[in-house]
């Protein structure tokens, strides 16, 4: 081996990760290379001082004594039933809420009137929520309870269209955060609702929007969803995220209609894993003047 | 019957005991990750509810609960950190740690905060495996598992990070050797 093969491989080797064979051969090579003893020695402080950093700074630190009683308040929350009169005018007031075109058209663009009448509407009740205590521990509750739906795993978030019923998937990859609930309003300027879910550093990202009368296709790999016709875009490139922080080069986009709605589903997932959250799609349930809520759920 | 069963069946003390077992965890984890305290505690409170809803689909026979445990700690951690690009809000605006006035303690303070700034300025990818190797001390097919990624991907990025690391401490005061560390 030479020392920039050993090199390549020094942090591996000092974290017993190498193969048997790679093992001897390093060694061998450490033998006589007094550069690569220097490097290895200078890498192996250096783990050693991370190490020791990290567990001082992890020793200091402790939980707050209230975060059992917080975590048992918000369970008791969850399984609390809510009232039943608010978000209906809620969503009159203010349906643009965090509707926003991340990916499936290019650059954020709020529909205008939306973003000015819920900026005004906003701006008021924060003044008032903000400044009356009793109301803002209320606001908050009902705000929590419900002008919001819960994703799978984890995230939920506000505002849902009215001129079509929203879908859901009722499955998701194992262990996947729900980041957010909002929309993506297009060019077009169509009301839509955008879910996303994150797996490490893979991405589903829905787009649904209201289908148009003849429900045309982009061009792409015919497929089927649930036995509806449907294309599969693959090689797309691209960023995810609020932080545009996902840089992908395998994305693919599903786009397909269920009844009055159509969803596009861009991902980083396997076109198997994709398939299997499309074909997990149900209708969000609420009736009027009830909270949104996943298929199935009580 | 262990903690992880009673709390699939619903008991709720197994839960509190399996909350406790785990808090310093997942909390310690996500305070190393993110480097604020209030946001370990958000995360601790996120991760548990995420528990909570999700334990009946857990299974054993798939992994250790830690892992899956470490893996939602780590969801949610980045899922702050994609959020938090929005503000801007940089590790380097933390304010730095009071020296003492006692020398020695003076050398270990500064080295610890020369590791810190070190370790802030790695993107989060790196120092995310950085605190799954050498806080959680995972193996790198554990941490493989976690992340979901190739172990290919975590040996490559485990050699950056400790490459780059070695760079910007390379004119650091060296490490004050340390006593024996309670984990």
């Amino acid at each position: 081996m030479k020392c920039q093969e050993v090199n390549e491989l020094l942090v591996a080797y000092l974290d017993n990760e190498v193969t048997p064979s790679e093992r001897i051969l390093i060694r061998a090579h450490l033998a006589g290379c007094a550069v690569c003893q220097e490097n290895l020695a200078a890498l192996s402080a250096l783990q050693s001082r991370v190490s020791q950093f990290l567990q001082v700074r992890a020793a200091q630190a402790v939980p707050s004594p209230q975060a059992w009683s917080r975590l048992q308040a918000r369970l008791a929350g969850e399984a609390r039933p809510s009232p039943s009169w608010l978000p209906t005018w809620l969503q009159r007031l203010a349906p643009g809420v965090g509707r926003i075109n991340r990916v499936f058209e290019g650059e954020i663009t709020m529909k205008k009137k939306f973003a000015l009448t819920t900026i005004a509407v906003l701006v008021i009740a924060l003044s008032v929520i903000a400044f009356v205590p009793s109301v803002r521990a209320q606001a908050s509750e009902i705000l929590n309870a419900w002008f919001s739906i819960e994703l799978p795993n984890g995230g939920m978030g506000g505002s849902m269209p009215s001129g079509f019923t929203p879908l859901y998937p009722t499955y998701v990859p194992a262990d996947s955060t729900g980041s957010g609930i909002g929309g993506c309003i297009n060019e077009r300027e169509t009301e839509s609702l955008g879910l996303e879910y994150y797996y490490g550093e893979q991405f589903a990202a829905f787009c649904e929007t209201k289908a148009p009368a003849d429900k045309p296709l982009p061009a792409g790999q015919e497929i089927t969803v649930n036995g509806q016709p449907a294309v599969l875009e693959t090689g797309l490139e691209g960023t995810f995220g609020f932080g545009q922080d996902i840089a992908y080069t395998d994305g693919k986009r599903l786009t397909w209609y269920v009844g009055d709605v159509k969803v596009e589903l861009l991902s980083n997932l396997s076109v198997e894993e994709m398939l299997k959250i499309a074909e997990s799609l149900a209708p969000v349930e609420a009736e009027e003047g009830e909270m949104p809520r996943p298929p199935g759920a009580p | 019957m262990d903690l992880i069963k009673r709390s699939q069946a619903g008991d709720k003390d197994a839960f509190a005991a399996l909350f406790h077992q785990y808090e310093n965890l997942v909390y310690r984890t996500a305070y190393l990750m993110l480097d604020c305290a209030d946001e370990a505690e958000d995360v601790l409170q996120e991760v548990f509810l995420q528990v909570h809803r999700s334990l009946s689909t857990f299974e054993p026979s798939k992994g250790a609960f830690t892992t899956w445990l470490h893996r939602v700690t780590v969801n949610h951690c980045l899922n702050r950190h994609r959020k938090r690009r929005l503000l801007t809000i940089g590790l380097e605006q933390v304010p730095p740690l009071a020296l003492a006035e006692h020398p020695s303690w003076q050398d270990r303070l500064e080295d610890e905060e020369a590791v810190r700034q070190a370790l802030s300025r790695l993107s989060e990818k790196l120092r995310t495996v950085v605190i799954l190797r050498h806080y959680l001390e995972l193996s790198y097919a554990e941490i493989a598992q976690t992340l979901n990624i190739p172990i290919g991907t975590v040996k490559s990025r485990i050699d950056l990070a400790l490459k780059t690391l070695r760079e910007e401490l390379k004119t650091s005061p060296t490490a004050f050797p340390l006593k024996e560390v309670a984990k």
